[in-house]
């Protein structure tokens, strides 16, 4: 759709050879997260010189396609899809794909609603609740920041549970809490300068902001999330339908 | 119950909203004064404006150069699930809604839009490419490849500010019933961004997918940038 230049035979070598990298790419001929050719393989198979090899290489580094590893070579890098249908945490998420998924506690500590998280969660604005900032890790690489806010009467003593060992979802099971449903909205945002060192991305980097408020069965609210993730690691993935 | 553990900035963002609601401001409704948001919530004017600089951003409040700052109108909140499409979503919130059409060729299936709308190479297809505006502003810029095949004559339909769904409900019979879609980042080129009166490079929410009518047939594949800035997307999730 987008009306760029098209590449195609008349075009500089390097972008001939961009686009059927990115499209081998896109193909899952080269898959994601796996090694592709070697410069000198390349530059045989099509007949072009290393350095051709290597610009467009390095433009597709540049996006973000590729990435270089030291002494490995040139890989695809991993853009993690996920679906905005069903409810389940992060943790869950990367552990069903076997995906190490390490988090960080940046903040954690009770704190009164304010008018706003009170209005969402049903509470007064002098209602205490628990708050907690995480940074979460997908494959040993940061890849979102989750703050967290639970009604405190919900998860009394939650001070002393360990919340790097377990995911919310356990920790609500804990409580006997069942969540059933969250509705979400997702946004583009860019973060301040700390939050995106922390992200390991460029200050100009726009993310993913989802806001998810989750409900148990009988329309409780329970939590009210504001998540924070890397788009050029995630995609994702929902079904429409025509309403019964 | 103190919280201290908040940056100034951060601080200030909750402030602003919580102040929102709790006055039962309204879109448009003026915000106080900045040295009066300085005195109440004792910040600095350069904290302050940071705050009000990232929620003019995320589109919660807006500058009227000197006169002060508003409560924004709320984005259009679109729901992913529904398959009604823009129009309908923007007409249902009372928005007014226009579509400038910039392309609308023929074309034929390549091997990637083959494979997505499992049609044969070569199948003849319709190339509509759309930007939308809502309220007077460039929001969206739509492109769309539909079959041929069920939509003979559709260069002939005035398509103009209209549906296009329901035009090809009520001139073809087709009914968009399903579908899905992948959502991502992406950036402007620089004739996107002039045409949705942009900074060059702006990140846009890319959604890319087919749809499918009542007889399970792909009948459309589509690819639309939206602008954060006056579209977000809602969903619901449910536990398995």
């Amino acid at each position: 759709m987008q009306k760029q230049k098209k590449v195609d035979y008349n075009s500089p070598m390097y972008l001939q050879l961009r686009e059927l990298i990115r499209s081998k790419i896109e193909d899952e001929e080269y898959a994601s997260g796996t090694a592709i050719p070697s410069e000198n393989i390349l530059a045989a198979t099509y007949g072009v010189n290393r350095l051709t090899v290597r610009s467009a290489v390095d433009a597709l580094v540049q996006e973000g396609i590729l990435k270089r590893v030291q002494g490995k070579g040139v890989y695809v890098t991993t853009v993690y899809e996920r679906d905005l249908e069903v409810l389940g945490g992060f943790t869950q998420t990367m552990n069903e794909r076997e995906i190490s998924a390490k988090k960080k506690i940046l903040q954690r500590g009770e704190r009164p609603a304010g008018d706003k998280i009170a209005s969402i969660l049903n509470l007064q604005p002098d209602d205490p609740v628990y708050y907690v900032r995480r940074l979460d890790y997908a494959d040993d690489e940061p890849i979102g920041i989750q703050e967290i806010y639970i009604p405190l009467n919900l998860v009394p003593n939650i001070e002393k549970v360990d919340l790097t060992i377990f995911s919310m979802f356990e920790i609500y099971q804990f409580y006997g809490i069942q969540p059933s449903y969250a509705d979400q909205t997702l946004d583009l945002v860019r973060l301040i300068a700390s939050d995106a060192r922390l992200l390991g991305i460029p200050k100009e980097q726009s993310v993913f902001r989802f806001c998810d408020i989750t409900y148990t069965e009988d329309g409780r609210a329970i939590e009210y999330c504001k998540a924070y993730t890397r788009g050029d690691r995630s995609n994702f993935h929902v079904h429409f339908q025509k309403e019964a | 119950m103190d919280f201290d553990g908040l940056r100034p900035r951060g601080a200030v963002i909750e402030n602003i909203e919580n102040y929102i609601v709790r006055m039962g401001l309204k879109p448009g409704d003026r915000l106080p004064s900045e040295r009066a948001m300085c005195e109440m919530w004792h910040v600095n004017r350069m904290t302050l404006r940071s705050g009000i600089a990232q929620l003019s951003e995320e589109g919660v409040v807006m500058q009227k150069g000197g006169s002060g700052t508003y409560v924004a109108i709320p984005k259009l909140v679109r729901n992913l699930q529904d398959n009604r499409g823009f129009h309908h979503a923007a007409v249902a919130a009372g928005r007014k809604v226009e579509s400038r059409v910039l392309t609308f060729e023929r074309a034929e299936a390549d091997k990637k839009l083959g494979r997505l709308m499992k049609k044969a190479l070569g199948h003849k297809l319709w190339h509509l490419v759309r930007l939308r505006l809502m309220d007077g502003i460039p929001v969206s810029l739509s492109g769309i490849y539909l079959d041929a095949a069920l939509f003979p004559g559709l260069d002939e339909k005035e398509i103009g500010n209209d549906s296009l769904y329901e035009i090809i409900r009520k001139e073809y019979g087709v009914e968009p019933y399903s579908g899905e879609e992948t959502l991502s980042i992406a950036y402007c080129t620089p004739e996107e961004a002039s045409l949705l009166e942009t900074s060059e490079n702006a990140a846009v929410i890319l959604q890319s997918g087919t749809t499918l009518d009542e007889d399970k047939m792909i009948f459309e594949f589509f690819k639309e940038i939206t602008l954060p800035k006056y579209i977000s997307f809602s969903s619901r999730l449910i536990r398995r």
